[in-house]
């Protein structure tokens, strides 16, 4: 990975993963047919056009990008893998977060960024949005404006080669007055971030803005990014994880939903580097699914690593498959 | 395969023509609600948690096997009686095709696959096929009459070994700290021999089943250190050989055999 100073008129693609965009579907039939990326799509009108076509690892500097989330778990895996790409090339990373900023880096931790390390040598910070973007629960443009340059000029003298800001956008979500005013921060910060060494990801929880809010403010950024979902109906979702890198199940899942699964599994296996299966969220397993997981990592090379996390019931079931006596492979309860 | 289950729960209810507590066809789109109403049953039947879910796995690997290789769907039959629940999953044989449906090979049991699971988590399984279609049966035993112990393990040594009795239900509950002990004496004991005194070990569930094979695994992976199960109950040594799992460990008859063997010169 690298980096480009300050001065550089170019824009370095800070992660160099490639990820492969394939527009996934199934055998075309009806039930399986959800997007394989989701987001929204504005056009025309000479707006910006917004598609959840960038992965977080893509980011560039200068990018200001709208992270759309479904769930917590979205939110701190996508946020844990931009705030640790953001340290990895040196830059300074913020993110204001909506929960307590203690509870914001422990799940960054948890997620494998070297938290205290960062915090100690102030290249990461987490805080909250009062003080910041608010006041007293009021929200004004200017003000939030404010504190973002204040941030880029903080950064510059501090040496750093660029700064990464994450903004949780969920108070936006409460009676907080001057929240029209959301359209104007959004509109500056397209603006302050054009040719800097910054760049700004506003985090929206998707299930709590409504679709037109969502829409506007979409226009104002460069990028659009969400999880990428490889299957999502009311019973299973599963999509990639970022950090650490792999894929994520919840739900229930069976035979009928192995190719989705399938095709999970050989992203992540294409990537570089050890693989996280999450199935901490998964409810049931059956035995064509564990034995699709299991096949998958039989196949890979000796020096990668799979990590299976999942409930104990479900780490049974892979005990009783044998991924228990497999080279390379550790189960996790959790 | 036959009905060898050491406790036919349920089975006598229904060879006594009993009806049963469920009885409801599938289909490939309703394994999903399937699976629910099994752990409901299950659930109210008595069954713990771990085995509600090891319940609902085995069903759903039976009537998925009917769905895929059989006849596309099937029913499932339930009984609840005070000793356990058995489940039955009734295919009609191939599909509409006409052909007869003989001794249908997609009933086989093939290592990693649906009915191999099956019998490595229930108490008891069976096949039966004729010309009109296949009754594979599961068995769930509802644990040991009147109130078990609570689980509980004591540690001592004796001849030379360090000594690990289980009582109670090795289970969903309990899995995690005999697992979590085993790998204590592993990493605290260089060459640790350890008997498992199985004799008040109640029962166990896939998890417990699963723990024992981990601890297992553990030691094989340590040079030093050797294991012996001893004192399992007869019951619980025929479910290990129903699994599949008899040649993984060592088996001894009491923990005086067991130490002799692990003291004994090799």
């Amino acid at each position: 990975m690298s980096v480009t100073g300050p001065g550089r008129t170019d824009t370095p693609v800070i992660a160099v993963r490639r990820v492969p965009s394939p527009r996934y579907r199934l055998d075309g039939s009806a039930d399986h047919g959800r997007a394989w990326m989701r987001g929204w799509r504005t056009g025309g009108g000479g707006a910006v056009t917004v598609g959840a076509d960038a992965q977080i690892t893509d980011l560039t500097v200068d990018d200001h990008a709208c992270l759309t989330f479904g769930e917590p778990e979205d939110l701190f895996d996508l946020t844990a893998a931009f705030v640790r790409d953001g340290l990895a090339c040196g830059l300074k990373v913020v993110w204001i977060s909506d929960s307590a900023p203690q509870r914001a880096t422990s799940e960054l931790a948890r997620r494998g960024v070297a938290v205290e390390s960062a915090l100690a040598a102030g290249q990461l910070a987490a805080a909250e949005c009062e003080g910041r973007l608010l006041s007293g629960q009021e929200f004004g443009a200017g003000r939030a404006m404010d504190w973002l340059t204040s941030q880029m000029a903080d950064c510059q003298r501090e040496g750093f080669p660029g700064l990464r800001v994450a903004v949780d956008m969920s108070w936006a979500l409460r009676p907080v007055t001057g929240v029209e005013q959301l359209p104007d921060f959004e509109e500056g910060v397209a603006a302050a971030l054009a040719g800097s060494t910054a760049s700004v990801l506003c985090q929206y929880d998707r299930e709590g803005f409504d679709p037109v809010t969502l829409a506007t403010v979409s226009a104002f950024h460069t990028r659009s990014v969400a999880a990428a979902t490889y299957y999502a109906d009311p019973m299973l979702r599963i999509c990639r994880q970022y950090a650490p890198p792999g894929i994520r199940l919840a739900g229930e899942i069976d035979y009928r939903h192995a190719e989705p699964l399938a095709l999970a599994l050989t992203e992540a296996i294409r990537f570089d580097g050890d693989i996280t299966v999450n199935m901490t969220a998964l409810t049931f397993i059956d035995g064509s699914c564990a034995r699709m997981i299991v096949d998958a990592t039989r196949g890979l090379a000796a020096s990668r690593t799979v990590a299976l996390h999942c409930h104990p019931a479900i780490e049974a079931t892979f005990v009783l498959l044998g991924a228990g006596d497999m080279a390379g492979v550790s189960l996790v309860s959790g | 395969m036959t009905d060898s289950a050491p406790n036919q729960t349920g089975s006598a209810a229904a060879r006594n023509g009993e009806p049963p507590a469920l009885d409801q066809p599938f289909d490939g789109d309703s394994l999903y609600s399937l699976r629910a109403t099994v752990a409901a049953h299950g659930s109210q039947a008595g069954l713990s948690d771990g085995r509600t879910r090891d319940l609902v796995l085995a069903v759903h690997e039976l009537a998925a096997n009917a769905v895929r290789h059989g006849a596309g769907q099937g029913r499932l039959r339930m009984w609840a009686t005070p000793e356990g629940v058995r489940c039955e999953v009734i295919d009609d044989g191939a599909d509409d095709t006409g052909e007869e449906p003989a001794e249908a090979p997609v009933w086989h049991v093939e290592p990693g696959h649906g009915l191999w699971l099956v019998r490595r988590i229930a108490d008891g399984a069976s096949v039966q096929s004729d010309p009109s279609g296949t009754v594979a049966a599961v068995n769930f035993r509802l644990g040991t009459p009147g109130s078990p112990a609570p689980f509980r393990l004591d540690r001592r040594a004796e001849g030379g070994c360090t000594v690990l009795a289980v009582t109670g239900q090795l289970d969903l509950g309990s899995s995690g700290e005999f697992g979590g002990a085993v790998a204590d004496l592993i990493a605290a004991t260089p060459g640790l021999l350890l008997v498992l005194d199985m004799t008040e070990l109640a029962w166990w569930d896939s998890s417990g089943l699963a723990a024992l094979v981990t601890a297992q695994q553990r030691i094989s992976r340590d040079r030093s250190a050797r294991m012996v199960v001893a004192g399992l109950p007869g019951p619980l040594a025929e479910r290990l050989d129903e699994a599949g799992l008899a040649d993984l460990f060592t088996l001894a008859d009491s923990t005086a055999a067991a130490v002799a063997a692990l003291t004994s010169p090799r």
